[in-house]
């Protein structure tokens, strides 16, 4: 954690100096168009662009570990992504027939087969009896 | 991430220190005269600019190197 405070404090407070270099240009009253006026406006911007730049590094870093040692939930955008796509029901697995189903559509036909087979041998016996 | 970090604290220092001697160096403050506003506003700011990015620099790496101890020793990195 001191780190990622040194780093944020170090930089607010380098933001800070480049604000004032910017601004003391005008509250020391520097001659215009002199070179130390230039100095100061754009080393100021230059510090206030290092210390933003800064600001933002080390505040994401401390918050990705903060994330990761599980101190803070996870990404908004994340949960936001989770909860637009609701979880989809699981497809219904393909129909595999069971051995109760092949008796039940099998056996009209093995008792169509047994009547046909019946009438058949009722029908030869007639034939023989004549 | 904290490479960034560290190299823009880092760079703080060395603004700072470009703040204390660019008076000079510009040629905007003669050796012999006194020292006008803008000079001696760029020396205190310049000077508390480094001495921030000096202080958090190693303080940066000091828990830095705080953090890798308590991790304790890593397996060798695979070549």
């Amino acid at each position: 954690m001191t780190r990622y405070l040194a780093g944020l404090i170090t930089a607010t407070a380098a933001l800070a100096a480049g604000v004032w270099l910017m601004l003391a240009p005008y509250g020391l009253d520097y001659p215009s168009g002199g070179t130390a006026l230039q100095v100061d406006m754009w080393t100021g911007a230059g510090v206030c662009a290092v210390a933003l730049a800064t600001i933002v590094v080390w505040a994401r870093a401390w918050r990705g570990q903060l994330r990761a040692d599980g101190l803070l939930p996870e990404r908004p955008a994340a949960q936001a992504v989770e909860q637009a796509e609701p979880e989809q029901p699981a497809a219904p697995a393909p129909a595999v027939p069971t051995t109760e189903d092949l008796h039940s559509l099998l056996k009209p036909l093995v008792a169509a087969l047994a009547a046909d087979q019946l009438e058949r041998t009722a029908k030869r016996h007639t034939e023989e009896d004549w | 991430m904290s490479r960034w970090g560290i190299a823009g604290v880092g760079l703080l220092f060395v603004i700072g220190v470009w703040l204390v001697a660019a008076p000079f160096v510009t040629g905007e403050q003669p050796d012999s005269a006194t020292w006008t506003a803008a000079t001696r506003n760029d020396v205190i700011v310049g000077a508390v600019l480094a001495l921030l990015g000096f202080t958090g620099f190693f303080t940066v790496l000091a828990g830095h190197i705080a953090d890798m101890y308590a991790k304790g020793p890593q397996p060798p990195a695979q070549r």
